[in-house]
């Protein structure tokens, strides 16, 4: 088959995805509205035809960038013959036409395993759901179809590619915008619910446990999103920091924000029946900036200047928005009554209260990095003129919001749900405490001096006391409720209370996180040198002393490396090798740094340049802690992991009802 | 059953209006706190855009101000001092030339980049100090940012 | 054979998104749309949260959280609730033979259970 029809039929999936797509909705409702089953089956098929068009959509374009199809315009763009395999596999979502049929491939495979997921259950928020994960698969083939297609053709079939951007070919890189877009378009699955619930008008206990964990899997994908990226910036973007306030790096956190607030506050609706006003529109800012995220990091709108005209896609992203935005307030306005609060707070001394107190925290730092993210948008359109807003605004709001956030973890802790008594207040409160002071004094003494040093590692040893006595009550209270040994008991009580303990170690790896973040963030010390051949450098305790300049060269790169010996107090501790290399097929050189961690610091090498007399110059960094980011990370992830487990008490509940309700309606 | 009987609990409304008029208080003075440091170094951190004519044009207002400019990047005049980490260059826009330093690891995009994004002040011979440039290339993705 | 296999494409999407449409007597139960029983009060929701509370309390009071005259108030407010709810469901269920079978009342202290329980969610007793 020549090739004009391998691009043609390319082009056929995505024009049936968008039909297929647009009479999903049309069958869902109507079956909705007749109470005809046939069309509900039809609409089913639907969704599973549309995952098996977006499938092939995907495998053709797959095959165009493994097989080096150079005519195809995205291929030509984002491959090269000597690009290593991986990134040619990845090239798929390295670009804007690639990684939007990616995002509704995804979706469309979402779509079919929620639907196998309720499999011989009878759940009417169902045709609702899929009306919805449908009406956003047809916005998306739409700007394939309309705005950027993948399988545009070039007049002439050119020699060679351009090839994926180098700074991109790294295994980090791979691996980032697919957890970040798994993060991204999961949370459309319990928005879709929380529509479906309003729709029908069926607001209590089932929606919010349906999605509970999808929730949770979308937050862990964006969360693993977030690690990704900012261990690709780290490592391969060479300026020795992972966390730039980049407004691709803020659209990444500002969801996460909003869906770290909807995790924390569907709680108190599951255990109090409060908030469900709050947590529908949560779920709903989560999801809506989760687009905007994909438009801010696919459009580029916002780091270019001038680019918001230049982009079609713009007005189609805010009219979806819009429009989703103003259905779901309607919504809301008419399901007001059904909404109402079941109870009150019984204390401000409670955890309900934290928790309240937690979710306006967390609004108030994804309010505070939207506003500098899009201000430059917004001020060009508004008067002409891009004003941006640099690192430190970032910084200064979102510093204090976060200790903030520290604290209120640490006594979120100590306070039980509904109420908790003054005295035990106290007495639950002075362990940590005195362990925070202790810490405190510890480090001045030690001669760490910084205010805000010692204010943030008090705070972290205070919290991750408050943790620790949690596992130790909970263990003691098995024991002796239950007559379990120690490892039992510690076993049992997270195996019994996954979600609650899990959170315990979500916690923690936030907390190691943190102490890498301060530590990285307050204490970095650098230095710049030119160094002929035997000279040395001293930075800290490390001592660097130059070689020589090697040059080596890789399948499609040229590589210049600086030799370095490493001695620590005057002991040579190893050798390290920062690189410098060059492709020619992008004409573009990349910075490869070089990096030895240990658990106090890390030492992180920048080869900023070579001259003829072969001396090298130098950029040294010491970093402190920062390795605890990365396990602070993994312990979350952990503790993600075992929250999402599945419940079986919650599973039996939620079987109980609906046989229940079954049972009546008959 | 017998306890329920025994201790018919108290559910006082008053309370807890006055709790959640606490919370409410209490929200309103953190949204404040919010607002108020938001706005405090949202002044202090605005940075305004101008193109080269615009700066030609308000040259003296704008001297010694942070600010940022942009401009079609003069291949032939980059001068990259690797010894002492100087990066000179021209940007141009209308036949207008502006002088840019910049102390630091050059990007390695710089080669390759059409246009520049600079940050910094304008010094008192007209020459652009930057804090920070961005590359701007003919692609979409390959952008660099150094700070 | 360009049109060849476009014209299968179409007509394999449109055979399976169409089939169950000239079937409708197959799909028209099997994938009831017909919604649960109205539960506008989510009162089967509500007597899970209450249950779900009950047994949070023992364990914060376990964990030294709770003060023993907080724990013994809420506890009461709470089977309180309990009751009322299981009140109202049976209200709800009009046909008492079924209702019988699906709700009974632990042997040891009375608290009436659903029928799948295995022991009871208050003092554990086995059913």
């Amino acid at each position: 088959m020549a090739l004009a029809q391998i691009a043609e039929v390319g082009n056929l999936t995505l024009a049936l995805g968008l039909a297929v797509s647009v009479y999903v909705i049309v069958a869902a409702l109507f079956s909705q509205f007749k109470q005809r089953g046939e069309f509900f089956a039809s609409a089913k098929h639907g969704i599973y035809v549309v995952a098996a068009l977006a499938t092939l959509a995907v495998a053709i374009l797959e095959w165009a960038l493994i097989t080096h199809q150079f005519r195809f315009e995205y291929v030509a763009n984002h491959v090269s013959s000597d690009q290593p395999l991986l990134y040619t596999i990845s090239a798929l979502w390295g670009g804007q036409e690639g990684s939007l049929l990616f995002w509704v491939w995804l979706l469309s495979l979402f779509g079919a395993a929620v639907l196998i997921q309720h499999l011989g259950q009878r759940n009417h928020l169902i045709p609702w759901v899929i009306a919805f994960i449908a009406f956003t698969e047809a916005f998306f083939f739409s700007l394939l179809i309309f705005i950027s297609g993948p399988f545009v053709l070039l007049a002439q079939t050119p020699v060679e590619g351009i090839g994926l951007n180098p700074l991109l070919q790294d295994p980090g890189m791979f691996i980032h915008p697919v957890t970040q877009y798994l993060g991204y378009v999961g949370f459309t699955v319990p928005f879709a619910f929380a529509l479906a619930a309003l729709v029908s008008g069926d607001l209590g206990y089932d929606w919010i446990r349906t999605t509970r964990r999808w929730a949770l899997f979308a937050w862990l994908f964006l969360s693993l999103g977030l690690l990704f990226g900012m261990r690709w910036a780290y490592v391969e973007l060479g300026w020795g920091g992972y966390w730039g306030w980049d407004p691709v790096e803020n659209a990444a956190l500002i969801p996460w924000l909003t869906g770290t607030a909807y995790l924390h506050s569907v709680m108190i609706q599951e255990k109090r029946g409060m908030l469900k006003v709050w947590n529908l529109v949560l779920i709903m800012l989560t999801f809506l900036l989760s687009i905007l995220g994909t438009f801010i990091t696919r459009s580029g709108v916002i780091q270019s200047v001038h680019a918001f005209g230049v982009s079609s896609m713009g007005p189609l992203f805010l009219a979806y928005i819009a429009a989703v935005l103003l259905v779901f307030a309607y919504l809301l306005y008419l399901r007001l009554d059904k909404l109402q609060e079941e109870n009150r707070l019984d204390s401000l001394w409670s955890r309900e209260a934290t928790f309240l107190l937690n979710n306006l925290i967390f609004l108030g730092a994804a309010v505070a990095t939207l506003w500098g993210t899009i201000f430059p948008m917004i001020s060009e359109i508004v008067v002409g003129k891009q004003i941006t807003v640099a690192a430190p605004f970032f910084n200064q709001v979102n510093g204090p919001i976060f200790l903030a956030l520290v604290l209120l973890m640490g006594v979120c802790t100590l306070i039980g749900w509904r109420r908790a008594s003054p005295q035990h207040l106290v007495r639950n409160f002075l362990p940590p405490f005195a362990v925070s002071i202790v810490t405190a004094v510890v480090l001045f003494v030690g001669g760490l001096y910084d205010v805000y040093g010692l204010i943030a590692f008090a705070a972290s040893a205070f919290v991750l006391t408050t943790v620790f006595l949690e596992f130790f009550r909970g263990t003691r209270a098995r024991m002796r409720m239950y007559k379990e040994n120690v490892a039992v008991a510690h076993v049992q009580l997270v195996n019994k209370n996954r979600r609650r303990y899990g959170g315990y170690i979500v916690h923690i790896g936030v907390m190691l996180a943190v102490i890498g973040i301060v530590g990285s963030s307050f204490f970095q010390s650098s230095l710049q040198q030119n160094l002929a051949p035997g000279e040395e450098a001293t930075l800290g305790p490390y001592t660097i002393q130059f070689q020589k300049l090697l040059m080596t060269r890789e399948s499609n790169a040229q590589v210049i490396g600086a030799d370095l010996i490493v001695f620590e107090n005057g002991k040579q501790i190893d050798t390290m090798r920062p690189q410098k290399a060059y492709y020619p097929a992008a004409d573009q050189m990349t910075t490869e740094v070089a990096v030895r961690t240990t658990a106090r610091d890390d030492l992180y090498l920048i080869l900023a340049g070579w001259n003829d007399d072969g001396s090298a110059t130098l950029k040294v960094i010491i970093n402190p802690l920062v390795v605890w980011l990365w396990i602070g990370f993994i312990v979350f992830i952990i503790g993600t992991l075992v929250t999402m487990l599945p419940d079986p008490r919650e599973a039996k509940a939620r079987a109980r009802v609906r046989a229940e309700r079954v049972l009546v309606s008959a | 059953m017998e306890s329920i009987l025994q201790n018919p609990p108290v559910k006082s409304s008053t309370r807890a209006r006055s709790i959640s008029w606490k919370f409410i208080i209490g929200a309103v003075v953190l949204l404040g706190v919010i607002i108020f440091v938001m706005y405090n170094s949202f002044q202090s951190n605005t940075v305004y855009y101008y193109t080269i004519p615009e700066l030609n044009a308000q040259r003296a207002q704008l001297a010694g101000q942070t600010i940022r400019v942009n401009g079609a990047l003069d291949k032939s005049s980059i001068q990259n001092d690797q010894k002492n980490l100087v990066l000179q260059f021209n940007i141009v826009e209308d036949n207008l030339v502006l002088p840019v330093v910049y102390h630091g690891v050059a990007p390695d995009t710089m080669g390759t980049g059409e246009s520049v994004v600079a940050e910094g002040k304008l010094d008192g011979n007209g020459v652009f100090q930057a804090n920070s440039i961005l590359v701007k290339c003919p692609s979409k993705y390959e952008e660099s940012q150094v700070q | 054979m360009e049109i060849f296999i476009i014209l299968s494409l179409v007509v394999v999407v449109i055979l399976l998104v169409g089939y169950p449409l000239v079937n409708p007597l197959k799909y028209q139960e099997a994938h009831g749309t017909r919604p649960l029983a109205r539960d506008d009060n989510d009162l089967y929701g509500k007597r899970e949260i209450v249950f779900e509370a009950l047994r949070d309390l023992q364990f914060e009071f376990a964990t030294g959280k709770l003060a023993a005259s907080d724990y013994a108030q809420m506890k009461a407010t709470y089977e309180l609730q309990a009751a009322q709810i299981l009140q109202q469901i049976d209200a709800l269920q009009p046909n008492k033979s079924k209702n019988a079978q699906a709700v009974r009342a632990c042997p040891r202290c009375h608290t009436n259970m659903s029928a799948q329980d295995k022991f009871c969610t208050k003092c554990g007793a086995k059913l």
